[in-house]
């Protein structure tokens, strides 16, 4: 998070991939004191109706603020570029808020930024040797008064992952149960939060590739305990995707390309290459894959069309590549 | 005027009784895109409204204004590429038939894509159809029975188009086309359908059928890489493709036998070439193939690119 020149100005922007930070931000602006708030959604509203909106003075002569969410699918028009160019800093009569849903700030509120506010929240990392996640979690729980102990945080991630939603939704329920000032133990956290595994049908498919029937089962059905019985489809899917590039790679190697070169080929980095895909790679033959992508075409054809259950043929499928 | 309406004899015929007011029910036209189905139903409402010289000639009111589909008494209603017939648009044709026409006696409705009603429209539809107002014709085209609604069906009379005959299609071509091999092929390549043959002419059709060749030859040369990414980059025009494909297997099972029946006789030679490099067994089994993944096709919206790259890839390699 990056914030710039702290005092009122005309414009605020704000914008990244992590929408709990975005989300937050949005609440405390509609909660502005003595402002007439107007709250639009930039999926709805023109860009000429936004200034309209910001021009237009209130009955009862009040300071204005003006909340866009997802500013970054407003087409900028003249007269939005004419506003910001005319507005002057230093008139806060009407503040407008614009509240971008990308990692990208587009043009038209780069140039508002110039004369107000940027406020950045970009998506926090999750890697292995820097979870910014975990690291946030210790002081969500001090903002809502209480401590975690040794572990709480780490645990928590596991239990819920990196939705940052979620994450607040059990760290609330455990302030409710230390109390303020309190300290919240692995045992308390076992007590109110429930343990929803992850699920990707990437994870399936990396697992199915791997031949690890247990691990591919497992993630399979907390994948349709997640998803429903939309499921079916995504994970076909996606199997069909990777198993495509397994082929392209198989043939690659078995004509002696060496590994960089396949991993150009595939557009993946030579990292991820050698040390996620060529374990699964390595575990099928070409002949294997072929056979494999004939059974995935059926599989295609029958979860958009077979009335039989369609996590029946799903599992069969996966279960056949692993064998 | 019917008479404009060429190579479809029975069609013509069964128009002429709606004319003479012998038919008053529904009329569902079947037949491919491109063989005249909505051409005659503009046909046979010129003749119904024309007060005047009753001939292609004629500039009555009523022929001009159908002339520049600017007709009141006559109703078109289309599915658009992305959007099937829903009930706003049923519950408009139901209206439309509430009221007298406008300029002629009578009201033409035409439904184009009967199989595009969605359930709802269809069933807003049902009452209308089955007991047509008097001042009104409804004609409803479709490519495909099965995938009109049966009740839908059952209240219509059913009007089967045929194929156009390819010296009719080449005639429609010739005035485009100066090349004779090529519109020959452009005209073989709509499989009967004139419409289909002038939409390929305008679009330079033969760019694709020439894609899909070079990946037929990449796929001989086994290499599963560039099989995926040339099937990867047709994109939206893989539906098309496939049909240019499986033309140019039949092409090659005939080349060597009976080359005048050949889709693509502009590549006779490289076909003949081609053929020399590939087993029989080969090409049938890519022929059968080809077919069980088109019937695939038209039954479910399945990942077409994947199921031709293993198709190719099970063939080849």
């Amino acid at each position: 998070m990056a914030e710039k020149k702290p005092s009122l100005s005309p414009f605020t922007v704000i914008y990244g991939g992590e929408n709990f930070f975005l989300d937050r931000d949005l609440e405390k602006a509609r909660a502005w004191p003595d402002r007439h708030v107007i709250l639009l959604d930039g999926e709805d509203v023109s860009a000429t109706e936004i200034v309209n909106f910001c021009e237009t003075r209130t009955f009862d002569e009040r300071d204005r603020i003006v909340i866009l969410d997802n500013a970054h699918k407003v087409k900028a028009d003249k007269a939005l570029k004419q506003y910001i160019e005319d507005k002057l800093a230093t008139d806060t009569s009407v503040i407008l808020v614009a509240i971008c849903r990308a990692d990208k700030l587009p043009d038209i509120w780069g140039s508002a930024v110039k004369k107000g506010r940027l406020v950045e929240h970009k998506k926090l990392k999750t890697w292995e040797n820097n979870n910014e996640v975990i690291k946030w979690i210790p002081g969500e729980a001090q903002r809502l008064g209480f401590s975690l102990d040794k572990g709480v945080a780490e645990m928590l991630y596991k239990f819920v992952g990196a939705d940052l939603h979620k994450i607040a939704n059990e760290l609330r329920k455990l302030a409710i149960l230390v109390g303020k000032g309190g300290k919240a133990t692995v045992v308390q956290l076992k007590s109110v939060a429930v343990p929803v595994m992850p699920a990707d049908p990437f994870q399936v498919v990396e697992a199915a590739l791997l031949k690890n029937e247990q691990g591919a089962m497992n993630a399979l059905s907390f994948f349709y305990r997640n998803v429903g019985d939309e499921a079916s489809i995504i994970i076909s899917t996606s199997l069909m995707r990777q198993v495509e590039k397994l082929a392209v790679a198989r043939q690659l190697l078995d004509k002696g390309t060496p590994e960089d070169e396949v991993a150009s080929r595939l557009e993946m980095h030579a990292f991820r290459f050698r040390n996620y895909f060529l374990p699964m790679v390595k575990r099928h033959s070409l002949s294997a894959i072929l056979e494999t992508m004939t059974r995935l075409c059926r599989l295609d054809s029958d979860v958009k069309s077979a009335s039989r259950s369609k996590r029946t043929l799903v599992e069969l499928a996966v279960l056949s590549i692993i064998r | 005027m019917l008479s404009e309406v060429q190579g479809q004899d029975e069609a013509v015929a069964y128009l002429q009784q709606v004319l003479r007011g012998l038919y008053t029910a529904p009329m569902l036209l079947l037949g491919d895109d491109g063989v005249g189905k909505r051409f005659s139903v503009q046909c046979l409402a010129r003749q119904m409204f024309c007060d005047g010289l009753r001939d292609t000639t004629c500039d009555c009111v009523h022929c001009t204004q159908l002339k520049h589909s600017a007709h009141a008494d006559f109703v078109t209603f289309t599915a658009s590429e992305d959007k099937d017939i829903g009930i706003e648009v049923a519950r408009q044709i139901v209206d439309q038939c509430r009221s007298y026409p406008m300029l002629a006696s009578k009201r033409v409705v035409l439904i184009d894509g009967a199989e595009r009603l969605t359930v709802p429209a269809a069933n807003a539809l049902l009452k209308t159809l089955e007991e047509p107002p008097s001042m009104a014709r409804f004609f409803l085209t479709t490519t495909s029975l099965d995938r009109v609604i049966p009740t839908i069906r059952s209240r219509c009379g059913i009007v089967r188009y045929r194929r156009l005959p390819e010296a009719f299609i080449l005639s429609m071509l010739q005035p485009f086309e100066s090349n004779p091999t090529k519109a020959l092929v452009y005209a073989r390549l709509a499989d009967g359908s004139a419409g289909q043959a002038v939409r390929f002419w305008g679009a330079g059709r033969l760019r694709l059928r020439d894609r899909m060749y070079s990946i037929l030859k990449t796929a001989m040369t086994r290499d599963l890489s560039a099989i995926f990414s040339g099937i990867d980059e047709l994109e939206k025009d893989l539906v098309l493709g496939l049909r240019f494909l499986t033309s140019i297997i039949h092409d090659l099972l005939l080349v060597e036998s009976s080359q005048d029946r050949l889709v693509s006789l502009d590549l006779l030679e490289d076909l003949l070439k081609v053929r020399g490099r590939m087993k029989s067994e080969t090409l049938m089994s890519l022929w059968n193939g080809l077919r069980e993944l088109q019937s695939r096709q038209r039954s479910a919206s399945i990942n077409l690119p994947f199921h031709l790259k293993t198709l190719l890839a099970r063939t080849f390699v």
